[in-house]
């Protein structure tokens, strides 16, 4: 059965969705049930289907499945997994949370030294390189910018990034006249500093609006779509 | 007269001071101790002999006339007011002579002849009864009969001893005068009648026997075994403390010449004009001892100590004598060297002596201080004291008896006898007892003290009835306080009223303004939307060089190339991504990619689902959906180094690693390309630091496209001479750039239409809002006044 073209699964598939989008513009007017009601179905609608992922996909594919079907290959993978996992069950009683502690502590141990790993070789010495080639003439070249825009440029990032970190030192000393406060030079360079800061929170907000820009787009065509579908409007 | 020195502070005193005006001892003693000085602890050997001798040269002649050797005459006067049983001392004293002979001459130890003879005597006889001697008198003789009286017998036993007459006064021929006292008299014709009586004492008081004077031992009878009872003639001079020596017997009313020895009877009493002894020749000890039989002495004789009393008062038989107020306070003037609380009693007190005739002044009200004259009740007086009967006021007229500034200047300086002298403390211990000033103490109103400053009280504070002070219960509050009152509530009151708190100037309410922005940009959405056109064109200058890149990476894909592509972007942002990965995924579709999807998001494989099937009509078949990786950038890296293990089966439960296109593929390197979907920096880092070390080994690009608001975290991935990203995309724009440049239009001209639409809006409405802003700012900053901030 179609009704405008749509199933009827996809027929409430788009009224629902028509509902929910309504409530929640509905906080324009300010905090009120039907907001809340579309917060709280859509939290308990991720929660679960969050459960059910976690549950389907990782308990039983990569575990239990893997398992049952092809023991001794997934012994080595599963069985150490599974032990750990239930291991770390004991986290839940308060009186037996000191039985999981050494599975914690594995998973934080790996846990960090995954991130930390992935910060100084991923994210560090990469960016550190990065910096140091700003000047890089070469580098200029095949940027495919002229050479001096590219010196500028480089300047400004340089200086851009040392007066943003300049502005977070608030290391002070005693002044002539008895007061605590930074060295001069540092207030004012940590002025200029404050305006490469500024300059970064407006395109971060312009990237936060443009997200959001485009979620109502998306949102409104949709209302339009599904108001136009079932509106005899030719 | 020698000033008499205070045997317990050894001050002077005058020597008509009964008391001593410093320590308030007693001067002048009620009775004649028998004690002699001999052995007295007093005597601290400080004893002057000559002093003794001086003092006995010293003394008065009718007490030297009481010595055998003393050939000189007591002049005593007819009305002096010697009593009858110091008169006969002078008859003992010769009776004494006539049986043991001259009388000897003081011994070393100073003590007189006469005391003498009477420790020789108490120690030659003994008391058989020393009781007897000294037994109260009968009811019918008065009470209170002193012991040392009724040492001397019965009265008429006294009355025959010292019943002397004036020729045979033992002290020797007075001065005949015909105001020569009764007792005088008597105590003369005693001397003739003891002459010749067997010398007895009948002393019960053995520690008074030894030291009997001789006229006493002269007076006591031996065989009189009955107490003394001496009559006791009213005096108005005579001192209070008189009657307590008398016996009611011996009051003036019952007065009667059988009963009562002439010497106490002719103590002067209130009846009589008072006999006063000559003041030169009576000590000051004896001058206190008034007779009652005394006459109204003269002016010139009368003793200072009884001026110094002033009015006596006749006791009644047996009745002790309530005294009145008034009475006790009508003192006569004192006589200058008076006690101080003797001279309080006089509030005329001064430099003048003390007169005895006129009547003391009464003490007034007004000089209580009182705040509520209803407690000030008269006590009653139930029982007053003898001598306060004796106090009353006498005509203003009259004078006291013997007050005289001629005899007071007339009068000799006693002379302090030798047995006095030896109680007289250490001169080397002077006690300086400091006067007390009670002229402000409290007046005593009650007892037999009543009248009297400076003495503890008579009866308990609990005792005396007065009514309780009243305090008003009207809160007294000063000027200051209230002045301070008002303060307080005027700060109170500031309490309740608000701080006026300039407010920002606004155009409109916060709502009002939530509400217009949102209607404004959802109608531009909306009309581009409605529009439906393209009349936005589409990105053409200043394309990103990720974008490029994105492109020609996608297109030098080989047909059939195992794509990994990550759904690492929320539900809540998925029709920006969307419209962002869309021209992307479509261009991956379009080269037959085999497309893998996974995701670190528990959202992502529903979300790559409905790409999926929302590609074609049929959807995309050449697609692999392995689901969630677990444990963050842990299994990201696990998953990077061996996706097999991580992830052994899709979605479908179908194993896509044994056969397929996925057959070949053992590390994510094995892929020809890894396209990240993310909307978050962090996930776009994780990739990018967990898999790109992987995919760099096998220089398999990776691209990404991101959310407009992840852009400037990602970017730095994407530029610089790493390259850690091989492309990128971002939000909308950057799809519009990518399919700008693939087919020189966007395919969702609405929506980009309606994304600039909205751009636009915003842009403008954020210029307006500035503009307004930066005017009331302008406005404000005129406005300040200096030192005021602008809000």
């Amino acid at each position: 059965m179609t009704i405008a073209g749509l199933t009827l699964p996809d027929l409430i598939g788009v009224v629902v969705g028509f509902l929910f989008t309504i409530m929640i513009f509905s906080y324009l007017i300010g905090d009120n049930p039907f907001f809340r009601l579309a917060l709280y179905i859509f939290i308990g609608a991720a929660t679960g289907f969050a459960l059910v992922v976690v549950a389907y996909n990782v308990l039983w594919y990569q575990m239990l499945l893997p398992l049952i079907q092809n023991p001794i290959d997934s012994l080595y993978m599963v069985v150490p997994g599974l032990i750990l996992g239930l291991w770390l069950l004991t986290k839940l009683s308060p009186r037996m949370a000191p039985i999981g502690n050494p599975v914690m502590g594995y998973l934080v141990g790996v846990g960090a030294a995954t991130i930390i790993g992935g910060a100084v070789l991923g994210t560090l010495f990469p960016q550190v390189g990065a910096s140091a080639s700003l000047f890089d003439t070469d580098a200029a070249a095949a940027s495919g910018l002229p050479v001096y825009i590219y010196i500028i440029r480089g300047f400004i990032i340089l200086a851009g990034t040392a007066l943003t970190l300049l502005y977070f030192h608030f290391g002070v000393r005693q002044s002539s006249d008895g007061q605590m406060r930074r060295p001069r030079w540092i207030e004012e360079l940590s002025g200029i500093g404050q305006i490469f800061i500024a300059m970064t929170f407006g395109v971060l907000f312009a990237g936060v609006y443009s997200a959001a820009l485009a979620a109502l787009v998306e949102r409104m065509s949709f209302l339009l779509n599904s108001v136009l579908q079932f509106l005899p409007l030719g | 007269m020698a000033e008499i020195r205070c045997p317990m502070c050894s001050k002077l005193n005058p020597p008509e001071a009964a008391v001593c005006q410093f320590c308030q001892a007693r001067l002048k003693p009620l009775f004649v101790s028998p004690f002699t000085n001999e052995g007295n602890s007093r005597d601290t050997g400080k004893k002057d002999d000559a002093r003794k001798n001086q003092g006995d040269s010293a003394l008065p002649d009718w007490l030297n006339e009481l010595k055998p050797e003393d050939e000189t005459e007591y002049p005593l006067d007819e009305e002096s007011e010697l009593p009858d049983w110091l008169s006969e001392s002078g008859e003992m004293k010769d009776e004494q002579d006539a049986t043991e002979g001259p009388e000897q001459p003081d011994d070393s130890s100073g003590l007189p002849d006469w005391l003498a003879r009477i420790r020789k005597r108490s120690d030659d006889d003994q008391v058989d009864e020393p009781t007897k001697a000294f037994e109260e008198p009968e009811a019918e003789e008065g009470e209170g009969f002193e012991d040392w009286l009724s040492e001397i017998g019965r009265p008429e036993d006294v009355e025959k001893v010292f019943n002397i007459t004036n020729e045979e006064s033992p002290l020797g021929e007075s001065e005949s005068n015909e105001s020569e006292p009764d007792w005088l008299n008597r105590i003369r014709s005693r001397k003739q009648e003891v002459e010749g009586v067997e010398e007895s004492t009948t002393f019960s008081n053995e520690e008074e026997g030894a030291e009997l004077p001789d006229w006493i031992s002269e007076v006591l009878p031996s065989q009189s075994e009955e107490p003394l009872v001496i009559e006791e003639q009213p005096d108005e001079e005579s001192s209070d403390w008189m009657p307590e020596l008398t016996t009611p017997g011996l009051s003036p009313e019952s007065n009667t010449a059988e009963e009562v020895p002439d010497w106490l009877s002719s103590f002067p009493s209130k009846d009589d004009a008072g006999i006063e002894p000559d003041a030169e020749q009576i000590p000051d000890w004896l001058a206190s001892v008034q007779s009652e039989d005394a006459e109204e002495p003269t002016e010139k004789e009368v003793p200072d100590w009884l001026k110094d009393v002033g009015t006596s008062q006749v006791v009644e038989e047996g009745q002790p004598e309530t005294l009145s107020e008034e009475q006790v306070f009508e003192v006569s003037e004192m006589a200058p060297g008076t006690p101080a609380w003797l001279s309080e009693l006089d509030r005329t007190s001064g430099s003048q002596p003390p007169d005895i005739s006129s009547p003391a002044p009464a003490l007034e009200d007004e000089d209580i201080p009182h705040e509520d004259e209803s407690f000030l009740v008269t006590p009653d007086l139930g029982t007053a004291p003898d001598w306060l009967d004796e106090v009353k006021s006498e005509d203003a007229g009259e004078k006291a008896p013997g007050e005289d500034a001629g005899s007071e200047a007339g009068i000799e300086r006693a002379e302090l006898p030798s047995w006095l002298e030896a109680m007289r403390p250490v001169e080397s211990v002077v006690l300086s007892t400091p006067i007390e000033d009670t002229t402000t103490a409290r007046l005593e109103k009650a007892g037999p003290l009543a009248g009297l400053r400076g003495i503890l009280p008579a009866e308990a504070e609990i005792a005396r009835h007065r009514k309780p002070p009243t305090y008003s219960i009207k809160l007294q509050v000063t000027e200051n306080q209230q002045a301070h009152i008002a303060l307080l509530e005027a700060l109170l009151a500031n309490e309740d009223e608000a701080k006026a708190v300039p407010k920002p100037q606004s155009l409109a309410s916060q709502a009002f303004l939530r509400i217009a922005v949102a209607l404004v940009m959802m109608a531009a959405v909306i009309w581009a939307l409605w529009m439906d056109g393209s009349y936005l064109p589409a990105p053409s200058q200043n394309i990103p060089v990720e974008v490029f890149d994105a492109q020609r990476l996608i297109l030098g894909l080989q047909a059939n190339a195992p794509v990994l592509v990550a759904f690492d972007f929320e539900a809540g942002l998925a029709g920006e991504m969307e419209a962002a990965a869309a021209p992307v995924l479509d261009q991956l579709a379009e080269t037959n990619a085999v497309i893998t999807t996974v995701s670190t998001s528990t959202s992502g494989p529903l979300l790559a689902e409905r790409w999926r099937s929302s590609y074609g009509e049929d959807g995309y078949s050449r697609f692999f959906n392995l689901g969630y990786i677990p444990a963050g950038q842990a299994g990201l890296l696990a998953f990077a180094t061996d996706p097999r293990a991580v992830m052994p089966y899709d979605l479908n439960s179908v194993n896509v690693w044994d056969s397929g296109p996925l057959e070949g593929v053992t590390s994510v390197s094995n892929f020809s390309m890894v396209l990240v979907l993310t909307d978050n920096p962090e996930n776009g880092r994780a990739w990018i630091e967990q898999v790109h070390p992987l995919l760099r080994e096998q220089n398999v690009p990776l691209l990404m496209v991101t959310s407009a608001k992840a852009e400037p975290m990602i970017k730095p991935y994407a530029t610089g001479s790493a390259r850690q990203v091989s492309g990128m995309l971002s939000g909308f724009t950057g799809a519009a750039a990518f399919e700008s440049i693939n087919s020189g239009a966007v395919s969702s001209g609405a929506a980009w239409d309606a994304f600039g639409t909205g751009t636009l809006a915003a842009v403008g409405l954020i210029f307006v809002g500035s503009l307004v802003s930066a005017i009331l700012a302008a406005i404000a900053w005129m406005k300040q006044k200096p030192g005021e901030e602008v809000i």
